[in-house]
């Protein structure tokens, strides 16, 4: 939409307007001034009628005196001559004083010359009279006379005709003249008018009803009744102002909205200590209505244990500080406090607090509870801490003390049977045989516990690990395990992973070693070490064999330390392996599951990391 | 046992079973030759630096080994080490740990006080001799003790 502004619409209105009053003015201006003149030069016309007609008379006079005198040579004759000379002198020079126009002024001197050449005929009679005393009658005279005054009648007729013409086209002129001035004086009136008028409904229609009409708007604004404002198409200046206004009122009654649908408490306070302006969040929160909250000084509701660190935050905001989070406890109507959360800035120059207060009531219970909690589980912390100590502190005299007494049951019957074999007789010489075997068994379960407690206390070295190295690297343990037996071991592609390759050695070689133990009756024996990975999951490794395998009822017993399936005298152990590669697989965050069938060989899987942080890893 | 005369190997052992197990060991590998035993730290520093009972004992006469358990009443193994290697007489002296120690920080912490050797004692007796022997064939015959212990 092109904006076009009531200034320039007005000031556009306005130069027109003027401009015809002024060029109206300007032509009347010159129908005056042509209507002067006309009558000016009728004027000058009629004068000139009279003179001519002044002159005539005189003629006339001069003639009927000259001709009395003439016929009777008496002097009587000759008083109206003498006045008629005397009225053509006058009468001459005022036709003189106006010779306007060329045509004028040659009939002008035609009339002088025949009233010339009258009056010197006239005066040759009068002589020729005055000489002789007697009257005269020559007839060629007379004629001459008679033809002479006939010329000068011609001319004086002639130039009364043209005064006369003058005289009304002048008047025709200054009439014309006259007309046009009034008729333009006339449109230049009415030019005002419209340009007044004009301008008046653009001050009314485009200035004034807007402005009322705005006004009023405003005021509504103001009292918060406003109806929704139209935002007008108008393309002037109250085109913006109404599209102005409009866009306030949304954003004003998104505030508005923001205050009233707040569950966040919003309150203006006067530094009187008075709350000015509550929202409805409020009444809602402490129970309180608005008047029972903007009557009472604030600090009446507030727990009387606050009331000290609250005034002293309102004088510290007071002097311009802003506060972000200061809490206090509020009594409700019932009676109950609620745990408030503050944040304020002042307005120092009014006197006023802006503030926002929440309900963290229930946060603060939480808050009591984690911080109990923490104390509960720092407690613990220390309680494991020294548990860990001691378990410590535990294998370490375990792995000195308890082995010295086995070493000395183990050698001295070592010394026995070997120094003094003779005197001890066959039983003698087997008892004191498992004696040794029995102190042995011990060291080993001994040696085994210690490892294995030392699995847990150990931090991981985790690294990428070629798997396949590491098997290879087991399988070199296992080489005397294997003495004298014929292991089919098959190896699979292994993928690298994550992990410590020591103790992932360790997995394979309890694993692996376990997959030759167990096939010791089978033949062939078959190992297979391998790989399967599927679609989203981490890689599960396994190792599989075809030995005694065990009934999968008392599979959750597997990993427990010192659980064994099979007695001793069938296979060798100390029922530690398993469980060590379980904790393996644990802190790795794997997970290890057997699948066995008695007779038919055991298949032990794991994985080296949880699901999530594989898909993690994957993405 | 203790002779007047030269003395190849030092055994610090506090525990008499193993006492007896080591020197039948070192016997039965004939390597009893001269052997000084001291019952705990104290007695091993009085007997290398020539203090208390042993100030009178041929200074010239130092051992080509010593073979020192861990856990020792009065002072430890560790501590018997490290005042060995701060000492300028016996900094040379081939240590052996003989323990039943099968704790890391025991043999890094030895590892780092310059132990020659760390033998755990194996509660199997068969493997105990032949450790011992082992032991012993390396440090008294082929390793030859450095001219200034010798001095």
């Amino acid at each position: 939409m092109h904006r076009v502004s009531l200034l320039a619409r007005a000031r556009l209105f306005l130069i027109a307007g003027w401009a015809a009053i002024v060029a109206a003015i300007i032509v009347a201006g010159y129908g005056a001034w042509a209507a002067r003149d006309g009558y000016q030069r009728a004027d000058l016309a009629r004068q000139l009628e009279l003179a001519n007609k002044d002159l005539l008379v005189g003629m006339v006079d001069q003639e009927t005196g000259l001709r009395g005198y003439v016929n009777s040579a008496e002097a009587a004759f000759l008083q109206p001559y003498l006045v008629g000379v005397q009225e053509v002198h006058s009468a001459l020079q005022q036709i003189t004083s106006d010779a306007s126009g060329p045509q004028l002024a040659q009939e002008l001197t035609q009339s002088r010359t025949a009233v010339a050449a009258w009056q010197a005929w006239a005066s040759s009679q009068k002589a020729g009279v005055d000489a002789s005393g007697k009257p005269m009658t020559d007839p060629t005279q007379v004629a001459e006379g008679k033809k002479l005054f006939d010329v000068f009648r011609a001319t004086n007729e002639r130039l009364q005709s043209t005064a006369v013409g003058r005289a009304h086209e002048a008047t025709l002129q200054a009439q014309s003249g006259q007309r046009l001035g009034f008729g333009l004086l006339l449109i230049a009136g009415i030019l005002i008018a419209i340009t007044l008028a004009g301008l008046g409904r653009i001050v009314n229609s485009g200035i004034l009803r807007p402005i009322a009409q705005l006004a009023q708007i405003a005021r509504e604004l103001a009292m918060g009744s406003a109806a929704k404002v139209l935002a007008s198409d108008r393309r002037d200046e109250f085109g913006d102002l109404s599209r102005a206004l409009a866009a306030w009122q949304v954003s004003a009654a998104e505030r508005d909205r923001l205050f009233t649908l707040s569950v966040d408490m919003f309150a203006i306070a006067g530094f009187d200590g008075i709350f000015k302006v509550v929202n409805p969040a409020w009444e809602k929160t402490t129970g309180h209505t608005r008047e029972e909250l903007t009557s009472r000084p604030y600090l009446d509701f507030v727990h009387p244990e606050d009331r000290g660190p609250t005034t002293a935050e309102a004088s510290k905001i007071e002097t311009g500080a802003t506060t972000l989070s200061f809490r206090n406890r509020y009594q409700c109507k019932d009676g109950s406090y609620k745990w408030l959360d503050w944040a304020a800035v002042p307005d120092v120059a009014e006197g006023l607090i802006y503030a926002v207060a929440r309900d963290v009531s229930e946060q603060k219970v939480a808050e009591e509870r984690i911080e109990s909690l923490n104390g509960a589980l720092e407690e613990r912390a220390t309680q494991l801490e020294a548990a860990n100590k001691e378990l410590e502190a535990f294998s370490y005299s375990v792995s000195h003390d308890l082995r010295a007494p086995l070493r000395a049951i183990d050698g001295f019957a070592g010394i026995l049977l070997e120094e003094h074999a003779a005197g001890l007789g066959d039983e003698g010489r087997s008892y004191l045989q498992r004696v040794a075997g029995a102190a042995r068994h011990m060291g080993q379960l001994v040696d085994d516990l210690l490892r294995f407690s030392q699995l847990s206390r150990q931090p991981l070295q985790k690294r990428l690990v070629d798997v396949g190295q590491v098997v290879e690297r087991a399988l070199y343990q296992l080489q005397t395990s294997r003495e004298g037996r014929h292991v089919d071991i098959v190896v699979g592609t292994l993928p690298d992973c994550l992990g410590d390759s020591a103790l992932l050695e360790q997995v394979f070689v309890n694993l692996i070693g376990n997959a030759i133990k167990y096939t010791e009756r089978k033949d062939p024996a078959r190992v297979e070490v391998g790989c399967q990975t599927t679609d989203g999951g981490p890689p599960v490794y396994y190792v599989k064999d075809n030995g005694a395998g065990f009934d999968m009822r008392y599979a959750d017993k597997l990993f427990g330390v010192f659980q064994r399936l099979h007695r001793s005298d069938e296979f060798e152990g100390t029922g530690i392996g398993l469980a060590i590669v379980q904790r393996i697989v644990h802190r790795h965050g794997g997970r290890i599951w057997p699948a066995a069938e008695v007779g038919q060989g055991a298949t032990f899987f794991f994985t080296l990391r949880g699901e999530t942080q594989w898909q993690q890893l994957a993405a | 046992m203790a002779t007047a005369g030269s003395v190849e190997i030092l055994l610090v052992e506090d525990n008499s079973n193993d006492l007896d197990l080591t020197l039948h060991a070192l016997r039965k590998n004939r390597l009893t030759n001269a052997i000084q035993v001291v019952r705990d730290g104290a007695e091993a520093l009085d007997f290398l630096f020539l203090r208390g009972a042993f100030a009178d004992r041929d200074p010239t006469r130092m051992p080509k080994v010593v073979l020192l358990d861990i856990k020792l009443p009065k002072v430890d193994g560790l501590e018997v080490l490290r005042s060995m290697r701060a000492d300028p007489r016996t900094r040379t002296l081939p240590v052996v740990m003989l323990t039943s120690s099968h704790e890391e920080r025991d043999i890094i912490e030895s590892y780092r006080l310059g132990v020659n050797s760390y033998i755990v004692k194996p509660v199997d007796f068969g493997q105990f001799t032949e450790a011992v022997r082992e032991l012993g064939m390396y440090w008294l015959l082929l390793n030859r003790p450095s001219t200034e212990v010798a001095a």
